[in-house]
């Protein structure tokens, strides 16, 4: 049998073994509830919520890109390890607190939070149109990953199209019927597979190239020493840029709608738990990182399409690796993308229910509700899927614009939790200025200051203004903010 | 294993971030706090 088969039975039996898992997670409990739907009964223990947390995370950047930043970045690709790590430490602390209020008032969304303690429809609709385009993006980023991996490793015989479109529906199906709980349990599964193939196939990638761990560094630093530096001359990154990459990732991590409702989605002791274990998730990208280092020097940049193929090209073009392994890399890689699209699918469609139509239309059912988010399981995929396949430049750069601004509703979540003097007003004010910021100087300017992170730049324009026009506006519930401050 | 230094670094620095964060959760007075849900 030729390799592309073996690689197209093994991939098409994950997602086989991927829809059963999840389909199956969801069954025995209440088909009807909002609350299991939600938050699968806010009752999800260790070992569950790590991997829906750690498999969020892990996407397809990290299976795919990660690779190509250590290969065409060197030393920056550090990066993503260390906010893997340290991202979900606020968690510890702000985690406990999020879930007592979001039971106390049955909140389960950042649109939801937001409302309750500000007051107004104009900030939760804000949120839900940003949380669902930014999510739209995101989507797409894991989509593009699924179609690419289907196509290489059957050897173009699956186009983009349908590899896309096979993996994705599956993720739609299994989130509708079985809601957090089906991509919980399948994220356990697909955690294991990533975690087991990145480090089989990874040092088992670096070993036939360079012989062992150490010497592929040794090799390396002879022949590129300023590869593994940061802010040297000759490193691809200043200082600053990387650090304040990684501080608009630890501050934004936690805003994403798909993270922070996990609050609510467990008690607090588990949280506490899930991020005192939750670093050890981070280890598990270090062989990944080692295959973009040992392809630097081996494989000319120009004979790569783009520097996040690296890890397939190495595959089925440099090493002569069997059909198997083939099979094994893309299992792994539309795990990473699949764990992370079903998380992102889920709370997409919850913050723009609960954002936007709800306060548009407030006196709908619970169970109207519950369809509706059902129903926008299916838009949010589609409109995904579209873009994915068809996305013009225009639609893509408003994405992504929305996609940096995630990390702008960290003023507002904070102020609500630990101050009583920040308003709403103030709050919407911050929230546009810091997107606007963030988005001319990500997509409009050509450098920024100091060559400080567009995300950082926005942030620090926001905290002045919400601090500033608090001083000069009323609250709107004194009692509110009071509460949201005194619990937990 | 001949790791670079920045690489070192940064393992390093996660490691000694769980011990921290496990030290803290020792003697954290709240983390046996039951609540229902």
């Amino acid at each position: 049998m030729a390799d592309w088969q073996i690689a197209m039975i093994m991939m098409i039996g994950y997602l086989v073994v991927a829809l059963i898992v999840g389909v199956m997670a969801g069954r025995g409990h209440d088909k009807n509830s909002l609350d299991e739907f939600t938050v699968a009964g806010g009752g999800l223990g260790l070992v569950v919520m790590w991997f829906l947390m750690g498999g969020a995370v892990f996407s397809a950047f990290s299976f795919l890109g990660a690779p190509g930043w250590a290969y065409s970045k060197g030393a920056p690709a550090l990066y993503i390890l260390t906010y893997t790590a340290f991202a979900i430490l606020p968690w510890y602390i702000i985690g406990p607190k999020i879930g007592k209020i979001g039971r106390k008032f049955n909140i389960y969304t950042v649109a939801g939070f937001m409302k309750k303690r500000y007051g107004g429809k104009t900030l939760p609709i804000l949120i839900g149109i940003i949380a669902l385009l930014a999510s739209i993006q995101y989507l797409a980023t894991q989509m593009k990953a699924i179609a690419y991996i289907f196509n290489i490793m059957t050897e173009g015989r699956i186009p983009l199209w349908l590899g896309a479109l096979l993996a994705y529906g599956i993720v739609v199906v299994y989130v509708a019927t079985g809601g957090l709980r089906a991509a919980a349990w399948s994220d356990v599964f697909q955690g294991m597979l990533m975690i087991i193939i990145s480090w089989v196939v990874g040092l088992a990638i670096v070993n036939q190239m360079h012989g062992s761990v150490g010497e592929m560094f040794s090799n390396l630093v002879q022949d590129n020493p300023q590869f593994l530096e940061i802010g040297n001359e000759g490193s691809t990154m200043s200082g600053t840029a990387y650090t304040t990459t990684i501080l608009v990732s630890l501050i934004g991590f936690l805003m994403w709608p798909h993270l922070f409702s996990k609050s609510y989605a467990s008690n607090a002791r588990t949280i506490k738990k899930t991020v005192l274990v939750y670093p050890i998730f981070a280890l598990f990208l270090i062989p990944l990182l080692f295959v973009g280092f040992s392809a630097i020097n081996v494989v000319n940049p120009a004979d790569v399409g783009a520097p996040d193929e690296i890890l397939p090209y190495l595959i089925t073009t440099v090493l002569s690796l069997p059909g198997w392994v083939y099979g094994l890399v893309g299992a792994g890689a539309l795990a990473a993308a699949m764990s992370t699209a079903d998380a992102i699918t889920h709370s997409a469609s919850l913050e723009f229910t609960d954002g936007v139509i709800k306060n548009i239309k407030p006196d709908l059912p619970d169970k109207k509700t519950l369809f509706l988010m059902r129903a926008g399981v299916f838009v949010v995929g589609a409109l995904a899927y579209v873009i994915t396949v068809f996305g013009g430049q225009g639609l893509i750069a408003l994405l992504l614009g929305a996609y940096g601004s995630i990390v702008q509703f960290a003023p507002g979540v904070y102020g609500a939790l630990y101050s009583k003097k920040i308003t709403g007003p103030a709050v919407i004010t911050g929230l546009i200025v810091g997107t606007f910021v963030n988005y001319y100087y990500q997509l409009i300017a050509e450098t920024t200051p100091f060559d400080i992170h567009a995300g950082i730049l926005g942030l620090i324009c926001n905290i002045i203004i919400v601090v500033v026009i608090s001083a000069l506006t009323r609250q709107k519930s004194r009692e509110m903010a009071e509460e949201y401050r005194n619990i937990g | 294993m001949g790791m670079p230094f920045s690489v070192f670094w940064v393992i390093m620095w996660i490691i000694i971030t769980f011990l921290i964060v496990l030290a803290l959760y020792r003697i954290d007075p709240d983390k046996d706090e039951e609540e229902a849900n």
